[in-house]
């Protein structure tokens, strides 16, 4: 625990001089010099990158705590392992890893339920994967301009929206995250649906 | 609620773009979440170091040069050694021999088995560890001596061994005078009894551990599970038969300690190997089968809490700051829930509804409910008077005759059921077949004319005080 408060400590200096994030470049450095450090401000920056990412991935298979697992296996990797010295850029090795592990997890977890059909099966190549690819596509885009709207609300109606529909949390665990009421969460949010299915309907979006 | 739904499986096919767009700009997690993901991290970062390090080490270790004459040497010592030790043991072991005229004094005492391996495989090891000793006066010398080397010699069952206790009991009856066989059973009985209940280590052929071993790796879904005491008893260092935790017994350490902390150290001492382990909590069984269990968890945003079969994992507590960690541990095995739990919690003036996930049709599933709603008893005054009374179908009831009234909104979009009860409030919310929900009382019974979309009834307690 004590190792943990004196990088607490370390990181607020660091901030406090620059008083903005870092870029990636300052981070490795930062890897190098002080590993504690580096890893602060490492988490900091690719924290919700790395829980979005796994998130996406997870959210159909597993639990709270296992999204929280996956995203601390994959910064804890990205620490020990990312070569400083000739590293690819930082956010690709996240992503790539967030991804891969993520996926991982994803087959540990669904293993159970999962089917098993052997490769000499005469029913092998009938087997079809239950992806849509074409409606992903079409929705990835669609999603795109819904986010647009979404955004354009303003905060913080945008984020309880985003906190609602993409991680799909309610009225209480948005009011955590939000630091808000939850009450106002609630009004708020019927009240964003409705202007954002009006401003969709002016798209022909739903 | 369909378009709804639509929005969310739209929204889930975001592409990595997005996913950078949505990281940058919105805040995902609270804090304590994101504080409690990072010193995992650095947990996870210290192990993997500390994996590396071994790693290195064992690398660079020098090989071993074995010398013969020095391994004779020492074999040949060692046997010396335990040969005499033996051979003056045996002699040291010889009963005193009573004077002739004075009065035999009865004074037995069977100190027993302090292991016992027995297995049914052939790759098992099979040793008894018996000790009989001070056996004195007269002709009893000679029987409890007897007896005593049969317990030596044997090896035996630990049923076996109770019956061979018993026999030693019954030589003292028959040739000690009255008072004093009273005083022989006194002294032998306690013993033997827990000579028959002392606990059996099993120890295993080294292949039989590494198979056992390798199946319980493979029961393991995630790298942080583990399941240690039974990890242990394959490992030949606890045994298979050691007492399991009770709800009494949990009840009883929960009661004499003050913090949650304090119990937990409690619990490792009389129990050090929780039967299963994993990032967030330790689980101790109350049975093999594992159909109830203590699940102590780790996270500060949880407590204590004891659970029945179900998976929990994704219960929830609101408001767990306020919830003593005791009242989780000491409440009735009847109300292991989380709603009874939660039920005392109300503070004055304000309703508290709590949501938890049930049983539906033996899957476990989650659904939202009025849990968001938190507001003073008169905003629900208020809210009461836009809704106006439907029918019921004849055969609702509540306990004790209590009325019905249920209200609907005027645009028809879904009504309210309360039903008045002293310090429990029961609501139906409505809002179309495809998304309703019927909030019931632990106690009494509430349902609605039309049954259209449900499917089962979902439960939830409320509490509500002056």
């Amino acid at each position: 625990m004590r190792y943990m408060y004196i990088m607490k400590a370390q990181s607020a200096e660091v901030f406090q001089k620059g008083g903005k994030p870092m870029n990636d470049d300052e981070i490795i450095s930062q890897m190098e010099l002080s590993p504690e450090n580096g890893f602060k401000l490492l988490f900091d920056k690719y924290y919700n990158y790395t829980y979005t990412i796994v998130y996406h991935i997870l959210h159909n298979h597993g639990s709270q705590l296992d999204i929280e697992e996956c995203v601390s296996d994959v910064l804890s990797d990205v620490m020990v392992s990312y070569d400083t010295k000739h590293g690819d850029t930082l956010k690709a090795y996240i992503g790539t890893s967030a991804r891969r592990r993520a996926i991982y997890m994803s087959r540990l977890l669904s293993r159970k339920s999962a089917r098993h059909t052997s490769i000499d099966d005469e029913n092998f190549n009938e087997l079809a994967s239950t992806d849509n690819v074409e409606e992903n596509v079409a929705n990835s885009e669609l999603a795109r301009q819904i986010l647009d709207k979404i955004e354009e609300l303003g905060s913080p109606d945008a984020d309880i929206l985003i906190q609602k529909y993409l991680f799909d949390r309610n009225s209480t665990e948005i009011a955590r995250v939000l630091k808000m009421n939850p009450i106002t969460v609630r009004s708020r949010c019927s009240r964003a649906v409705k202007r954002l299915k009006a401003m969709l309907a002016d798209i022909d979006i739903l | 609620m369909n378009e709804n739904r639509k929005l969310q499986d739209i929204l889930h096919c975001t592409d990595n773009d997005t996913i950078d767009k949505i990281a940058e700009k919105y805040t995902l997690s609270d804090e304590a979440t994101s504080q409690r993901v990072y010193e995992r991290c650095v947990q996870k970062m210290m192990a993997k170091k500390d994996e590396n390090s071994g790693y290195t080490e064992m690398f660079t270790a020098e090989k071993y040069k074995r010398r013969t004459m020095l391994r004779i040497a020492g074999l040949s010592a060692a046997c010396i050694a335990v040969v005499s030790g033996v051979f003056l043991g045996l002699r040291n072991v010889k009963p005193p021999v009573p004077e002739r005229g004075e009065e035999s004094s009865v004074f037995f005492e069977v100190t027993n088995i302090t292991s016992i391996v027995t297995t049914d495989s052939d790759a098992v090891v099979t040793t008894t560890k018996a000790n009989a000793k001070k056996a004195a006066a007269g002709s009893l010398t000679s029987a409890a001596e007897g007896t005593a080397s049969t317990v030596k010699t044997s090896q035996t069952t630990a049923s076996q061994k109770k019956e061979k206790n018993s026999v030693i009991s019954n030589t003292v009856r028959s040739n000690a005078n009255p008072s004093k066989q009273d005083k022989a059973a006194d002294t032998v009985k306690p013993t033997t009894q827990a000579a028959a209940e002392t606990p059996i280590v099993t120890t295993l052929s080294q292949a039989e551990q590494e198979r056992r071993l390798a199946e319980l790796d493979a029961k393991k879904e995630l790298p942080s599970w583990d399941f240690p005491r039974e990890r242990q008893i394959i490992l030949g260092n606890y045994s298979a038969d050691a007492p399991r935790l009770s709800y009494e017994e949990a009840q009883q350490i929960a009661a004499r300690c003050e913090t949650k902390d304090e119990f937990k150290e409690e619990l490792a001492k009389v129990y050090p190997y929780p039967d299963f382990r994993d990032a967030a909590s330790q689980q101790y069984w109350f049975d093999n089968e594992c159909s109830e269990y203590l699940e102590v968890r780790n996270y500060e945003y949880t407590n204590l809490i004891v659970f029945t079969k179900r998976d929990t994992s994704n219960d929830r507590i609101n408001d767990i700051d306020n919830l003593d960690w005791k009242k989780a541990v000491l409440i009735a095995p009847d109300l292991r829930k989380l709603e009874e739990i939660k039920a005392d919690e109300a503070k004055n003036g304000y309703i508290r509804v709590h949501d938890r996930a049930v049983l539906v049709n033996d899957s476990y599933d989650y659904k939202p409910t009025l849990a968001e709603v938190r507001c003073k008893y008169d905003d629900f005054a208020e809210l009461w008077k836009k809704f106006k009374p439907i029918n019921l179908c004849p055969d609702t009831w509540t306990e004790n005759g209590k009325t019905v009234l249920t209200y609907k909104d005027s645009n028809d979009e879904g009504y309210f059921s309360i039903v008045p009860e002293e310090g429990l409030v029961t609501y139906i919310k409505y809002d179309d077949p495809d998304n309703c929900e019927v909030i019931m009382q632990d106690k009494g019974c509430v349902s609605t004319e039309d049954m259209a979309g449900l499917k089962e009834f979902w439960n939830l307690i409320v509490s509500m005080t002056d």
